[in-house]
């Protein structure tokens, strides 16, 4: 009797553990040697490389360009948002972003503190005449990207360990490669066609949020494996959505309807199709 | 006809000025569609002053300071600086108070209207409306007796406006000190072109308006009692000239919905700007104007000035203005104890005049 309860409470502790070790740390250590951005516009053209640290809400105008080189690591290190306080985006972009890391170095945006609310967003890329991102980490965050009217390429990129990845409304989105990791929501969209192509969503409580408008998206090509829900509509959603030629990790276990919220659990929403389903994740088999 | 036409090309000139200023002012960092606008860079004023606590609308806009400093500047070399002033002080604060709530509600003053017409912002077709029609009903009060406030204009002492030119000029001084006066680290505030580009951009347009009196009300005014469209060409010449900028810099984009600072309140929109539109009649000008008549010495057009700053504080110190999530109901009141005031004066002197 006595071993049963000091085994249970052995694995007690254990489990107490693994929760406490798998948490993200409350703040990351920012390297000695960062250099601090203490303006809050760019009207020029602007490099930035090495470490950055950005202490305060940063806007790139329509006149200049921030270029971002492989290997450089961004801090967001900002104020916490006093309460009733409107939200600020962290770096908003309405002339030219771009972020270009390689597998090799890539390019990681870091919120210091975990910040993993939904009110605010690292990057906002508003309006803007172009931005495009290769190889860049997003961590610790509220929201990865907030796009609206702006033609955004997004691809090999992560987003993990924040409330949501990537979020937009309007423009050309286009989102390939990229890995959506342990957020609340991976993607979420609003009145768009986006393309939406070869990308992984694991651990998520929601993979795609469509919450209205949103048609001829193409989502196909994608790897599925997430908590609550892969794809989800919102109630103004009427809209059909294609999702054919995923795979769904649900599906292989005869759960995917429900890892799809759809016109099937509610009345008036739009359909969601998915068959043909692909029978291996995408990418472990030769492509054709 | 042609005569009355070539009469306005300088005003019109003005306007293509304006609006080409506007959307490129926009592009350099200010908000978007909000190159120029009297009421919302008299808020960031007022806050930048400490009247208000909104930290997201503080910083002296140094366009602001330009258009009073470069119409100064064009009257004295022009010889037309004269401190002059005519009505009762009181009501002329009222008056810019009107302006600066009217403004609030419609998120933007007339000039601003326009720029966001010409950014493709179909929500501001309710504002313009408005200001026509509160124009229009400016005239009928006005033509018929019924709030021709003041009397005849009095020589004033000019050391008034010459202090007042020297306190702005300080002023634009301290613009350029870095922690002299407060700045928004976000928000609004914190979205601005370069200082000196701001600020030279003000003086050309403050001359350039001085000299051709360009005002956007005014100009629908005299569209109506002329009877003929060359006045109001001008104003045409603002959007046009707007239009042509952000086309060219991929700023336009023609929608209803999700248009930067603009709600789709379209009553409140029609209703606040009617309230602008019918105040600048009875005060002689948009609130542009009353800054550039300010700058000429016009004491009259100064106190409007202070009355605007006033109510653009209050604005933000009572949440009355407009948000892209609609018009709060304490704004709503405003305007409609506005133009309740504003008409109901005209009754009461009509009364008296019988």
């Amino acid at each position: 009797m006595r071993t049963r309860w000091l085994c249970l409470a052995a694995a007690a502790v254990l489990a107490l553990a693994g929760c406490v070790g798998t948490r993200p740390p409350a703040r990351v250590d920012v390297p000695p040697a960062v250099r601090t951005v203490d303006a809050h516009i760019l009207y020029t053209d602007t490099t930035w490389k090495g470490d950055v640290r950005v202490v305060r809400p940063l806007i790139v105008t329509r006149t200049a360009t921030l270029t971002i080189l492989p290997g450089t690591r961004v801090f967001f290190d900002l104020p916490d948002l006093p309460a009733g306080a409107k939200p600020e985006p962290w770096l908003l972009v309405q002339g030219r972003l771009v972020a270009t890391g390689t597998p090799e170095a890539p390019i990681t945006f870091t919120s210091v503190s975990l910040r993993q609310n939904e009110l605010e967003d690292m990057i906002e890329i508003r309006g803007a005449k172009e931005a495009h991102l290769r190889y860049c980490v997003f961590e610790r965050g509220p929201w990865g990207l907030h796009i609206h009217d702006a033609d955004v390429d997004v691809r090999s990129s992560v987003f993990r360990n924040s409330y949501g990845g990537v979020r937009f409304q309007g423009g050309r989105i286009s989102l390939r490669g990229n890995r959506f990791e342990d957020n609340r929501i991976g993607i979420r969209c609003l009145n768009g066609a986006p393309v939406i192509e070869e990308n992984a969503f694991v651990g998520n409580l929601t993979g795609i949020f469509f919450r209205q408008g949103v048609a001829g998206a193409v989502v196909r090509h994608n790897n599925f494996d997430d908590v609550e829900y892969d794809l989800k509509l919102g109630e103004a959603q009427t809209d059909d959505v294609d999702a054919e030629s995923n795979w769904w990790a649900a599906a292989a276990k005869g759960g995917l309807a429900d890892r799809i919220y759809d016109g099937a659990d509610s009345e008036g929403l739009g359909r969601v199709r998915t068959d043909p389903v692909l029978a291996a994740p995408w990418g472990s088999e030769p492509k054709r | 006809m042609r005569g009355l036409w070539r009469a306005h090309r300088w005003t019109v000139a003005s306007g293509a000025l304006l609006g080409l200023s506007g959307a490129l002012l926009a592009v350099w960092g200010n908000p978007v569609n909000t190159g120029i606008c009297i009421s919302c860079f008299l808020e960031n004023a007022a806050g930048a002053l400490g009247l208000h606590g909104n930290p997201r609308m503080q910083y002296i806009r140094p366009e602001l300071l330009g258009f009073f400093l470069g119409s100064a500047a064009a009257a004295v070399l022009a010889r037309e600086f004269r401190a002059r002033a005519r009505g009762p002080g009181l009501h002329l604060l009222g008056l810019g108070f009107l302006m600066a709530v009217g403004s609030a509600v419609f998120i933007g003053c007339p000039v601003k209207a326009m720029l966001r017409l010409a950014g493709g912002d179909l929500t501001a077709v309710a504002g313009a409306v408005g200001l026509v029609a509160g124009v229009r009903l400016g005239i009928a009060l006005l033509g018929r007796g019924e709030l021709g406030l003041g009397g005849p204009e009095r020589p004033a002492p000019v050391l008034v406006p010459a202090g007042v030119v020297v306190a702005v000029a300080v002023l634009a001084g301290l613009a350029f000190v870095p922690g002299a006066l407060i700045e928004s680290r976000t928000g609004g505030g914190a979205q601005h072109a370069p200082a000196a580009v701001s600020l030279v951009a003000g003086l050309v347009l403050g001359a350039a308006c001085q000299r051709t009196r360009f005002c956007i009300t005014g100009a629908v005014r005299d569209a109506f009692l002329l009877r003929a469209a060359a006045p109001a060409a001008a104003v045409v010449a603002v959007v046009a000239a707007a239009v042509l900028v952000n086309a060219f810099t991929g700023s336009f984009s023609v929608g209803y919905y999700d248009q930067p600072g603009a709600h789709l309140q379209w009553a409140w929109s029609a209703l606040g700007m009617g309230l602008v539109g019918l105040v600048a009649v009875i005060a002689g000008g948009c609130p542009f104007r009353q800054i550039i008549r300010a700058g000429e010495g016009d004491l009259d057009a100064a106190t409007v000035c202070v009355g605007m700053v006033l109510g653009a504080a209050l604005v933000q110190s009572w949440g009355l203005g407009g948000t892209t999530a609609g018009v709060p109901p304490a704004g709503r009141v405003a305007v409609l104890l506005g133009l309740a005031g504003v008409l109901g004066l005209a009754l009461t002197r009509k009364e008296r005049i019988a």
